[in-house]
């Protein structure tokens, strides 16, 4: 009874997550990397997912795809988007969502088109697939997309081949591909990070303005506190398959409550001011065959004491909206 | 800028690569790669070098450290020209020179272990009596890095890429050099280790008197460590100066777009200036002109015809642009 | 140096061993590779006769059929060939003959053809277009007839046979190794070494070597099969082993002119040994490309 009240409280999302658990069984041992993890997102907002790599964010973007393949398995967990639950879907219900109300954006823009086809048939494939339009609509709509993305002279470039796009460009035709059919959540899994920054800008501001007019809604992941910080609204910090901390861009920036969201932020080299010793987060991630018992960050952590060896933090709030798994943020000035 | 402490000197250095044919009969052209690139660094200096992919930074970093051969210019290291030696004679600045590479998974050799990959330089240049000698200075190496005596006989695959770069830095530092190139040494590294690096780099440099080369595309990892920093746009230096003034108040036009394209913690990006188009690919050989003037929101004739050559705006401060004196 | 003990538990924990013992087919291949490996080097001291020892043979035991057939003959339990020889016995010596062929072939194009690919691959330029051209010539002709013109010419041998193979095998080596180089030659850990300053033939066969190496060992796996094969039809054919010690092949070949009036045994068993063999290598084989593909994981 307890589960359809709560759904019903949480339909303002458009997606919304709930202990979400996806482990890979190999040869060494189970990987959790995806280990509990909550989150929620309303129409029309920009969810920001940081975290190192390995820390499980890009393995939840492709959970909520449902695009995990073996060895790996989603264990547990609920993804209600649009008010349906994506795990008790058949996999061709799932073929109809991807791409169509959820779309993806690849890190590789190198990769990610198919190097024998041109742009057009490329877009036009997506738009016939879920759109139904075909001929010369389709082609209409595949130089509009590309005009929409910012590529210069679309109707010329529609008939170019991938190979004829330099890298920034590439990226840009994926996010006209992946908002050909108007998606109503994008996952952008680190879209700038092979770009190099005077692109990253252009193609950021493009993104940005395109899902808030398309009232869209955007899960970005990337290990990019500053990119992060500049565009989403909220933002959830990952390690180690769970998030230690969550809430809106503005409080989880500048009033970080979680040791290691403070360690990452100041062991980002300034672009302004003096220049001091950088703070550095001591240690590496834990091997994930041998996970600590209690609180992942326990061994890296400079607040750690015996309890955090023990038992794992549950996230708390510590102010409206701003949750941390911590068993001393809040409680003490650091 | 001349005097004592001086340790490298490249003047006008150039280096071309040749472009595919397009047809049998027609000539091989070659576009400039770097072109006239001019540089100083001092003792115990860190010299940052900026600039997008492709644009050369690389390059000149590979033919300073003589992997490429310069075509033109000469490269001064410590009073002589090493820019025409053959193998043989720049074996003695092998040693002085080293280099640490960008990507920590293809850097190290995967087939040997770690002990055998700082270990081989020192027995090569003889900088030690026998193997016992040189491993004992493999492990001292070793240490100041910060990888532990019981992980020597691993091989590279075993590390993390924080790890495989501090094994790379000891590597560079085995034959005990003056003078380290680091081309992007952080990049591949996430934000955590990147500042463990970072740190241990600066720390060298005060340990062993070493002056850097540190090339990054990440302009404030550059403003971080570099005492000058160099901006390079299309195998061309356009602004150099100490790092202060370069951030404070950049005066070339590619650089004020560059800088504001950085992301800012916690600032609001989407209302920054930004610049138009791509990277263009680098000019062939005979092209004049500034290599900027294309996306150059004040370029005028001048620009497209004339090249730039460098010139003091304020005290060590040097760009390269017609419209610096206007 | 890492000691023997922690080199076994190495291989112990390794994911190769854990793919290998779920994989039935790979433990097929090492299973049938061992049983012939021991055949070849110990079986000769431990079947009843010498075969090719003329003073051992009774031409009355000729053509007695396998044990489960009438007028069978205890001593022979598959039976025997016209020269009164047990075909077990011969069926051993001639395992021995391939194998060695097999494996001396084998090895010695695989030093051949590597050390010409490195070279050509890390030299390229005009030495690289050389060795490719010669490479393409010798791909132009089937590997075969290459091998069956240097026999016409020099005659018969087990030397010559070895040779003539190797004269057409080497070439697969070459190509492997000299485009794996390139992709090496440009990786960072090869810029390191020459920025210490290392001379080039130590960049080449102590940095790069090593790295080019899976490649080599899956393709010599596979080409031992190969090479037995090769060597059978040449002796089928009769220009290939002599007479006097001969191999499956030409055990096969000798079978082939009774084989349909009834004297089966003479050909069969020895094509069926020689097909065991050849799946056994191909089967672990296939194992080891598919474990060193990095593409498939």
């Amino acid at each position: 009874m307890t589960n359809i009240r709560e759904v019903r409280k949480e339909s303002e999302f458009l997606l919304d997550v709930r202990e979400l658990k996806t482990y890979f069984h190999t040869f060494k041992g189970v990987v959790k990397a995806v280990d509990g993890v909550s989150f929620s997102l309303k129409r029309g907002d920009i969810l920001g997912v940081v975290g190192e790599s390995g820390c499980g964010k890009s393995v939840t973007g492709f959970s909520v795809l449902r695009l995990i393949d073996s060895p790996g398995r989603i264990e547990g967990g609920e993804i209600i988007f649009e008010g349906d639950s994506l795990l008790k879907k058949s996999e061709r219900e799932m073929e109809k969502i991807r791409g169509n109300k959820i779309s993806m954006i690849f890190q590789d823009p190198m990769t990610s088109l198919n190097p024998v086809y041109t742009i057009k048939k490329q877009i036009c494939e997506t738009l016939e697939l879920h759109g139904g339009l075909r001929g010369k609509e389709a082609h209409n709509r595949a130089v509009e997309l590309l005009r929409l993305v910012g590529i210069p002279s679309p109707e010329s470039r529609v008939n170019y081949y991938p190979h004829q796009f330099s890298g920034g460009m590439r990226q840009r035709v994926i996010i006209a591909i992946s908002l050909a059919t108007s998606p109503s959540l994008i996952i952008a899994d680190e879209p700038t990070t092979a770009l190099d920054v005077t692109v990253q800008a252009q193609l950021m501001k493009r993104l940005y303005q395109l899902v808030k007019s398309n009232n869209s809604s955007m899960i970005l992941i990337t290990h990019d506190l500053s990119l992060v910080s500049g565009v989403s609204d909220n933002i959830i910090v990952m390690y180690c398959g769970r998030v230690i901390e969550k809430g809106s861009s503005e409080s989880v920036i500048s009033m970080p409550a979680h040791p290691y969201t403070v360690g990452l932020l100041e062991s980002i080299p300034k672009m302004t001011g003096e220049r001091k010793m950088l703070h550095q987060i001591s240690g590496m991630v834990p091997n994930p065959f041998e996970m600590p018992p209690g609180c992942s960050f326990y061994p890296r952590c400079e607040l750690g004491q015996k309890i955090c060896e023990a038992e794992y933090p549950r996230l708390r709030e510590i102010e409206e909206g701003h949750y941390v798994s911590c068993h001393f943020a809040g409680r003490r000035n650091f | 800028m001349a005097g004592e402490d001086l340790l490298l000197d490249v003047r006008n250095m150039t280096k071309k690569f040749p472009l595919a044919r397009t047809g049998i009969f027609e000539k091989i052209k070659y576009v400039n790669a770097v072109k006239n690139f001019s540089v100083s660094i001092k003792r115990k200096e860190i010299f940052g070098l900026v600039g997008e992919s492709g644009c050369g930074k690389s390059t000149a970093a590979r033919t300073i450290i003589r992997l490429y051969e310069p075509d033109e210019g000469k490269i001064i290291y410590d009073g002589t020209d090493i820019s025409r030696f053959a193998e043989k004679e720049l074996r003695p600045y092998r040693k002085k020179m080293q280099m640490v590479f960008q990507n920590p998974y293809s850097s190290l050799n995967p087939r040997h272990t770690v002990k055998e990959i700082v270990t081989q330089p020192i027995m090569f240049h003889k900088l030690a009596k026998n193997r016992s000698e040189a491993e004992e200075k493999a492990m001292y190496y070793l240490d100041k890095v910060g990888v532990l005596r019981s992980q020597v006989d691993r091989y590279p695959h075993q590390f993390s890429g924080g790890q495989r770069q501090r094994i790379s830095i000891a590597r560079a530092l085995a034959v005990a050099p003056d003078f380290i190139i680091a081309d992007e040494p952080v990049s591949a590294l996430d934000v955590s280790i990147q500042a463990q690096i970072l740190n241990l780099l600066l720390d060298l440099r005060e340990e062993f008197s070493l002056s850097f080369m540190f090339i990054a595309h990440d302009l404030a990892v550059v403003r971080h460590v570099s005492d000058r920093v160099g901006i390079m746009y299309l195998g061309c230096l356009v602004e150099y100066g100490p790092y202060s003034r370069i951030f404070e108040n950049p005066l070339h036009p590619y650089t004020k777009t560059l800088l504001s394209a950085v992301p800012v913690l916690g600032k609001r990006s989407m209302e920054s200036v930004v610049l138009s188009g791509e990277v263009p690919s680098a000019p062939t050989e005979d092209f004049t002109g500034c290599v900027f003037a294309h996306r150059c929101i004040r370029h005028t004739e001048q620009c497209l015809k004339q090249t730039p050559v460098l010139k003091e705006i304020e005290s060590e401060h040097f760009i390269a642009c017609w419209s610096a004196d206007k | 140096m890492m000691d023997n003990k922690s080199l076994i538990s190495k291989i112990i924990k390794s994911e190769g061993l854990y793919n290998f013992k779920r994989n039935p087919f790979a433990i097929a291949g090492a299973l049938i590779i061992l049983v012939f490996l021991f055949t070849a080097i110990f079986g000769p001291h431990m079947v009843s006769q010498n075969p090719y020892d003329l003073a051992q043979l009774d031409l009355n035991d000729s053509y007695k059929p396998p044990i489960w057939q009438e007028g069978s003959d205890p001593r022979f339990i598959l039976g025997t060939d016209d020269q009164g020889r047990d075909m077990v016995s011969a069926i051993v010596y001639g395992v021995r003959m391939s194998v060695t062929i097999g494996f001396c072939v084998t090895i010695i194009c695989m030093i051949a053809g590597t050390t010409l690919g490195l070279i050509s691959g890390y030299k390229g330029g005009r030495l690289d277009s050389f060795i490719m051209g010669l490479v393409n010539v010798q791909l132009s002709f089937p590997s075969l007839l290459i091998a069956m013109l240097v026999l016409i010419a020099f005659g018969r041998g087990v030397w010559k046979i070895i040779l003539a193979l190797a004269f057409s095998g080497w070439v697969t080596y070459a190509r492997t190794v000299r485009g794996t180089t390139m992709s090496e030659k440009s990786k960072e850990y090869v810029e390191a070494a020459k920025v210490i300053g290392f001379p080039e033939r130590v960049i080449l066969f102590k940095h790069i070597l090593p790295n080019v190496m899976t490649p080599v060992i899956v393709i010599a796996t596979l080409q031992i099969g190969t090479v037995i094969l090769s060597e059978a039809t040449l002796s089928f054919l009769g220009i290939g082993i002599p007479i006097t010690e001969p191999s499956l092949g030409l055990l096969v070949a000798q079978g082939y002119i009774v084989l349909f009036s009834g004297l089966w045994w003479v050909s069969v068993f020895p094509g069926l040994v020689l097909m065991l063999l050849v799946v056994g290598m191909n089967l672990l084989g296939d194992f080891l490309r598919d474990e060193f593909n990095p593409r498939l994981k």
